[in-house]
């Protein structure tokens, strides 16, 4: 593997005098790969995503290890020192009518990053931006671009979300279970979507998720995760052929599948269960 | 038949051009659909947004009125009833909600908001008896009994809502959308629930999901919903075997499945925005 875009290396995180949430967690994710972070609620996914962006709730504390992106230690760098690393980095979230401003139009909301990040003047931003919604296969991106977060569906916000996290050209994107509150034929658009820019651009994915199914169809590696913990990880080709932990193998028993009949269906053993 | 609609037609006036002092013209939601379920039996609907899943269930519950066609409940006539005549029927037909926090009081105990459709239908005598025993089937132990809403987990909350739609002893459930927030596990454990409940009450359910792989687990019988009409039904075996509808075979080709497939992603699904 070439030089890892994130290299993260025996993180341990905690609430201040509190429970531990993430022990000894090491991943490397190179250019152009999508990393898989899979688990249930509370497995530490969207943590691990919080601790690369720097985005901790106040009463977490990073205890442990490195987060090495671009051959620098993110953990422990200052506020301004980070802000400049930062324009590397983006977030897909997964709620996109909470991740954006009610009050402001589209196209405002989409310039701000580009102003602040790239330098932009507000004409060179808004043109930036045009190119982006069209990029992200948005038929009007004028109109888009006037609207509010009100007026546009589901997959038409996420769709924007996309277009703003890619328009400042970073190196790895965060993506936090980003298809999670859409229709399934809008899910299957949107990943598409996700692997054509983050293949046309080379960059790096970290992608949150709990269902199997996203991870087999875009990730090429994965880490899976219970309490806190790493307890396999594999190129994904591996992991569907024969997945070793007993936790990874609950996981394929308790997910529903069409193609087979409901008793085959069995939910995770107790002491799996959060 | 339990519930029995025929021809069913909504349509709600349209708010978003509605103009001062005129009436709003109408929306039409569904468009003449038939729909029945026998005691015991759990349907599937089907469906992306906006598709009028919603809608006709609301309707089957008589939650709204219908403009068009006839809703019965175990043979009676429901269609156009007043709310005073519903009342007695509310019991034996209940919903569980797709939000549970937004369904339950966030100031009402867990005891006392599976125990409200008791009081609403005038239960006396053993009501806490009923309300634990309804927490019991849902897999709640008697010590949750005092918590609040916002001290559970999603998957507890939502066994909630689950007890208080079955402390009244009903025939029929409408459960509109309750797995989609919940993890693989949690949907396992609650999908496990229903189940159950089924074959011990013999209810009959109406589960409407945008997942059809939900579907599979828990019913015998699936109604696929494009735009306010019903565009294929069937048992579930012969429909996920061999769909014949373009809309429901486009429906199953976007569940990705936990399997590699190379070429998933690139075939075909329109890709409008």
């Amino acid at each position: 593997m070439t030089n890892p875009v994130l290299a993260i290396e025996h993180l341990s995180a905690a609430i201040a005098r509190g429970p531990k949430l993430l022990h000894d967690i090491s991943l490397s994710v190179a250019s152009g790969e999508v990393h898989g972070l899979v688990g249930t609620s509370g497995a530490g996914k969207s943590m691990i995503g919080r601790c690369v962006l720097g985005i901790l709730p106040a009463s977490v504390r990073i205890t442990g290890g490195n987060i090495r992106f671009l051959n620098e230690d993110l953990v422990g760098l200052s506020e301004r020192a980070r802000r400049a690393a930062g324009a590397s980095l983006a977030l897909i979230p997964q709620d996109p009518l909470s991740a954006l401003n009610p009050t402001r139009a589209i196209a405002a909301q989409m310039t701000d990053v580009m102003r602040l990040r790239l330098g932009l003047s507000q004409t060179e931003a808004h043109a930036r931006a045009l190119a982006m919604l069209h990029e992200v296969h948005i038929r009007e991106p004028d109109h888009v671009l006037r609207c509010y977060p009100h007026e546009l569906s589901g997959g038409m916000r996420q769709r924007v979300l996309i277009a703003t996290a890619f328009a400042c050209e970073p190196r790895l994107i965060v993506a936090d279970e980003p298809t999670t509150a859409l229709d399934v034929t809008v899910q299957k658009q949107i990943l598409r979507l996700i692997r054509e820019l983050q293949r046309r651009h080379g960059t790096a994915l970290l992608f949150v998720t709990h269902d199997l199914g996203v991870v087999a169809k875009i990730c090429n590696f994965v880490s899976v995760l219970h309490a806190g913990a790493v307890v396999e990880q594999a190129p994904v080709a591996e992991i569907f052929a024969s997945p070793r932990h007993p936790y990874t193998q609950a996981l394929f028993a308790a997910t529903p599948r069409y193609d087979r009949p409901g008793e085959t269906l069995k939910p995770l053993p107790a002491d799996f269960s959060a | 038949m339990l519930v029995d609609a025929q021809a069913l037609r909504v349509a709600l006036p349209n708010l978003s051009v509605k103009r001062p002092f005129r009436t709003a013209p109408l929306i039409h939601i569904l468009h003449g659909v038939d729909f029945a379920i026998r005691r015991g039996e759990a349907v599937g609907i089907v469906g992306e947004s906006g598709s009028g899943k919603t809608t006709l269930g609301r309707a089957l519950l008589r939650l709204v009125e219908p403009t068009g066609g006839t809703v019965r409940f175990d043979g009676r006539d429901i269609t156009h009833a007043p709310e005073a005549a519903l009342r007695s029927l509310r019991a034996r037909m209940t919903m569980i909600f797709q939000n549970p926090l937004s369904a339950l009081n966030p100031r009402r105990t867990v005891a006392a908001s599976v125990a409200a459709p008791l009081v609403a239908h005038g239960g006396t005598g053993d009501m806490r008896k009923k309300v634990l025993r309804a927490l019991d089937r849902a897999g709640l132990r008697k010590e949750f009994a005092g918590r609040y809403p916002h001290q559970l987990s999603g998957g507890q909350r939502q066994r909630v809502g689950i007890a208080r739609a079955i402390v009244t002893e009903p025939d029929f459930i409408l459960a509109d959308e309750i797995v989609s927030g919940l993890d693989v596990s949690t949907q396992a454990q609650i999908l496990d629930l229903l189940r159950e409940l089924r074959r011990d009450m013999g209810l009959a359910l109406a589960l409407i999901t945008h997942d059809l792989s939900v579907v599979r687990v828990l019913c015998e019988r699936v109604v696929v919903m494009h735009q306010g009409r019903i565009v294929e039904e069937g048992d579930c075996a012969a429909l996920f075997a061999a769909p014949q509808h373009p809309y429901t075979r486009r429906l199953l080709a976007a569940i990705p499945l936990p399997e590699l497939d190379e070429t998933w992603l690139d075939a075909d699904t329109e890709d409008a925005a």
